[in-house]
């Protein structure tokens, strides 16, 4: 799942993924509320999301993934503009979450993705 | 201003147009700006905040910022809406936290502020400060667009 309030940069990074081979459904969110009532429908393989969004932001939604027995073990991919020390003090919950400062090329992309799903 | 806060904003222009929107922008001559109308149609500014307080403006013609996001979105765009006013924003965001980044590791500290973006015919950029604008002319395939930077002394 995509979870980024910018539409034109949620649709770069789907393209980005479809490019190193994602297949299967990739949904795509807003911001981290809708992101949290899409997982309350279905669970996804990762989430990719941007830290910085309204209503709720990617460190929330991180948390309340981190807490659900349901979606615990789900990879996490946050993104941010900002590589400010509060970020990456907060980024790391588990060996599953891992953070990208953008921009970033399609390769520094696919180097995270990964190492995130080898850690699943 | 300090000569050496400029290429820092030049270089992170190019990467984050290249890598985030695979458009590759060629810089012109940078020439001191005399007043404070914008070059373009739709304008990003942020306030920098450090050793020295100043701004950055990245601001686009009509027909760049409609191909530009035309392309990141996958999808036509006829007019200057919410989702191009959104990407403008994202990217001073980018460019100004990039050269941030490469200003951090020359030894200069700065903070930035969230963007504003301002749209319409001949509308200003007013700058953080008092000091001389410094703009940048690019050249993309798509059409001009201008950085600016200012700094106080």
């Amino acid at each position: 799942m995509l979870v980024e309030d910018i539409a034109a940069i949620r649709n770069m990074l789907k393209r980005h993924l479809i490019i190193l081979g994602a297949d299967g459904q990739i949904d795509e969110a807003a911001d981290g509320l809708q992101a949290w009532n899409l997982l309350q429908e279905r669970s996804y393989g990762l989430i990719i999301a941007d830290i910085a969004m309204p209503h709720m932001d990617g460190l929330e939604l991180q948390r309340r993934v981190r807490h659900s027995s349901q979606h615990r073990d789900i990879p996490i991919l946050l993104i941010s503009g900002e590589v400010s020390e509060q970020t990456v003090a907060s980024v790391p919950q588990s060996k599953l979450d891992d953070y990208l400062i953008k921009p970033f090329s399609t390769e520094a992309f696919e180097k995270s993705l990964w190492k995130m799903l080898k850690q699943k | 201003m300090n000569v050496e806060f400029i290429n820092p904003f030049l270089s992170a222009t190019l990467r984050v147009l290249k890598t985030m929107a695979s458009v590759e922008a060629r810089p012109g001559k940078p020439f001191v700006k005399k007043d404070g109308g914008a070059q373009g149609d739709v304008s990003g500014v942020i306030g920098i905040t450090g050793p020295t307080n100043g701004s950055m403006s990245l601001s686009f013609s009509r027909n760049c910022i409609l191909k530009i996001v035309a392309s990141m979105l996958g999808e036509e765009i006829a007019e200057i809406n919410n989702d191009i006013k959104d990407a403008v924003g994202e990217l001073t965001n980018m460019i100004s936290g990039d050269a941030r980044n490469e200003l951090g590791q020359k030894g200069y500290q700065f903070q930035i502020a969230l963007p504003t973006v301002i749209t319409g015919l001949n509308h200003e950029i007013r700058h953080k400060c008092n000091a001389p604008t410094i703009a940048i002319p690019f050249d993309t395939d798509a059409g001009p667009f201008v950085v600016e930077v200012s700094f106080e002394n």
